[in-house]
């Protein structure tokens, strides 16, 4: 009897070792969420912007004379503020996003990302007309940041 | 989620409780004993997968009647867990485990002392942590590196939900497994560095845990 409590011990040991060999370790999240923004003439309603080139300021291209209704601004994650420079033809501005940096731990997976609040934007007004915020957190959620008037 | 486990959990105690009155009822006079087991899955994990997983873990069971069990269970593990260059974390510490196991199978004599059983356990651990490092990539900025914060002490609390067996192969020698279902009820730390491993419980950032032991044991 015990060869047969034997026998079935080692058969559940067998199966129970196959289940805990299932684990999976796969990350498919974001360090941090950039900025979104769209341009419009009037609220609510995004216009194409032709021949639209976007940059860090002292960094590389974003967007390289491209038409668009939406870009993202990555925000840095070591500063309290990112610097971008957007230019349509001849007509150049500099938009400041300042906002506050987080760290939190995302997922064992994924390791230690940012949470990024906007606080304020300064802009100069050579193409820019006006620039609203309304939502300031940069999220996974894909919502709109920031409205550009131009 | 957790309060729906910790529903079942509560439900898996009182049912344990409940067999007491009973058991005490269906006593057929049988010799109480103790059951020291020492687990050996930790050490072979350890050994043949993951070096930097270390643990050491003892149970002793008594029984209190025909079908109910009380155990202490408790140990010590350690882990060291690196994401590549993202960050380094290393946990380790003691832990404890008292609880109930009531056997489900039936006994073929009065020396028979093989049993299958449900449990349950209240658990607690008193742990150190640290990171090594901590970088976040961006790759258009520039990587960040967080100040790791010193080694802090803390204390995690959980309940279990165990099923396993035991089975006598020589005499007062047993071999035996059991898994536990563990639910996280509430963990000290809640910093921004977050725990990654409690000892005795796993995946300190999983609300759920499970593991498995397989055991050696003498009875006493």
């Amino acid at each position: 009897m015990t060869y047969l409590r034997c026998m079935k011990y080692l058969a559940s040991v067998i199966i129970i070792s196959l289940f805990f060999s299932c684990a999976t370790d796969v990350c498919n999240q974001r360090i941090a969420w950039p900025a979104q923004a769209g341009f419009h003439h009037v609220p609510d309603t995004l216009v194409l912007v032709s021949n639209l080139s976007v940059w860090g300021l002292n960094h590389d291209s974003l967007y390289k004379k491209q038409s668009l209704k939406q870009i993202e601004f990555p925000l840095s994650i070591a500063n309290g503020s990112s610097a971008f420079v957007i230019n349509v033809d001849s007509d150049f501005d500099t938009l400041t996003i300042f906002h506050t940096n987080t760290p939190y731990l995302i997922s064992k997976q994924c390791g230690y990302g940012y949470q990024q609040v906007i606080d304020s934007v300064q802009y100069t007004k050579h193409l820019i007309k006006n620039l609203t915020w309304k939502i300031p957190e940069s999220d996974k959620n894909d919502k709109e940041n920031i409205q550009i008037f131009y | 989620m957790t309060k729906k486990t910790f529903r079942y959990f509560i439900s898996a105690v009182l049912l344990l409780l409940a067999s007491i009155v009973v058991d005490a009822q269906d006593a057929i006079g049988r010799k109480h004993f103790l059951r020291i087991n020492v687990d050996l899955a930790s050490p072979t994990y350890s050994y043949f997968f993951d070096k930097n997983r270390i643990g050491y873990e003892a149970m002793a069971e008594y029984s209190y009647n025909d079908t109910l069990f009380f155990v202490a269970e408790g140990g010590y593990h350690q882990l060291i867990d690196t994401l590549s260059t993202s960050y380094q974390s290393a946990s380790n510490g003691a832990f404890l485990r008292l609880g109930v196991n009531r056997n489900m199978m039936k006994y073929y004599n009065k020396r028979d002392r093989d049993i299958f059983y449900v449990g349950a356990r209240l658990s607690g651990s008193l742990y150190n942590t640290n990171y090594s490092f901590i970088n976040v990539k961006d790759s258009y900025w520039g990587n960040v590196s967080l100040s790791p914060p010193p080694t802090k002490t803390y204390m995690g609390f959980w309940g279990e939900v165990v099923v396993g067996m035991r089975i006598e192969t020589l005499k007062n020698l047993f071999i035996g497994w059991d898994i536990r279902g563990s639910f996280k009820l509430y963990d000290t730390n809640q910093s921004t560095y977050k725990t990654l491993f409690i000892p005795g419980y796993g995946n300190a950032q999983s609300s759920v845990s499970l593991w498995m032991n397989y055991s050696v044991g003498y009875a006493f």
